[in-house]
């Protein structure tokens, strides 16, 4: 760490809300700035104090890196996508008599649980603007419970074989298109940065 | 001046203040300061996102190395951020230019 607490408890306060290989980069540039105030008024304390101002709060930064963060973008397209793909399915199962397949309660229940789950965890991602691994995770558990939802729900398509329609067509689509978003935004959540 | 001006800008500064050469983010931030005689002095850590923005849509990439003890992020262009970097000029010639004449006071041409 740096050769002032100042500057120490400012990156200890970054520390908590963001990835460990960010703050490194964060520290460096903030280090070197006090050394380059340091060289130029002379008193620690004074030059920390300049370093800090120059810097810009935790607050603002760790904001914009959360911002960035693929988590954060993959929620917002998923809570995008999110309405159409049920518009789809909802049109498809109307069409088709939903109600009459014969699907346990059981089921039914464990379905509404796992939507509930990722719109929660979905929003959660979307909403958080400070703790950039609040965002990862909370995007993570969304975008797999919406895998689940989409995966179940094909299956018991694929197992009820209820008469094709363009309807049906059109929302198999819709959950296949979402389970290869997720699978292409997944590895970038749990690498980056 | 204030950030505000610089919001559409900003990209193209720094990809400009990379132009030379690799640079870590400090580094950046203290080239714009100095090629822009103090007008441009961003905060420090507002540069970092920046950098992770345009590292994220392929315009320059990064490496880590170790000086002092400490490890550095240093930053350079890639092709598709010298590509980006050019458009960036001739759209700031274009509306620079616009911009001058309209404050310059140019007539409008007679419509009689």
């Amino acid at each position: 760490m740096a050769g002032h607490e100042l500057i120490d408890r400012h990156l200890q306060a970054l520390a908590v809300r963001l990835p460990r290989s960010v703050v490194e980069e964060l520290a460096d540039g903030l280090e070197t700035s006090y050394e380059e105030q340091l060289e130029r008024l002379g008193d620690p304390e004074e030059a920390a104090r300049a370093a800090l101002a120059d810097f810009g709060d935790p607050d603002t930064i760790t904001t914009a890196f959360v911002r960035l963060s693929p988590g954060k973008t993959t929620a917002i397209r998923l809570l995008v996508i999110g309405p159409l793909v049920g518009l789809s399915w909802g049109a498809a199962f109307v069409t088709g008599h939903a109600w009459a397949w014969s699907i346990p309660l059981p089921a039914r229940l464990a379905f509404g649980i796992a939507l509930s789950v990722a719109v929660f965890m979905l929003v959660l991602a979307v909403r958080e603007r400070r703790h950039y691994q609040a965002v990862r995770l909370a995007a993570l558990g969304g975008a797999a419970s919406a895998v689940v939802l989409d995966a179940a729900i094909l299956g018991t398509v694929a197992s009820i074989v209820p008469p094709p329609s363009l309807l049906l067509l059109l929302a198999l689509t819709a959950s296949i298109v979402r389970i290869l978003l997720v699978m292409r935004a997944v590895p970038a959540m749990i690498r980056h940065p | 001046m204030r950030a505000e001006a610089l919001k559409g800008h900003l990209d193209g500064l720094l990809l400009a203040a990379l132009e030379d050469g690799p640079r870590h983010g400090y580094a950046v931030k203290e080239a714009l300061r100095d090629t822009t005689d103090g007008r441009l002095d961003l905060p420090t850590g507002t540069v970092y996102p920046a950098l992770h923005r345009l590292e994220q849509a392929g315009l320059i990439s990064g490496s880590w190395s170790v000086v002092g003890g400490r490890r550095r992020r240093t930053y350079e262009l890639t092709e598709d951020g010298r590509r980006s970097l050019a458009g960036a000029r001739d759209h700031w010639q274009e509306f620079a230019t616009a911009i001058s004449t309209a404050l310059g006071g140019t007539p409008w041409p007679a419509t009689s």
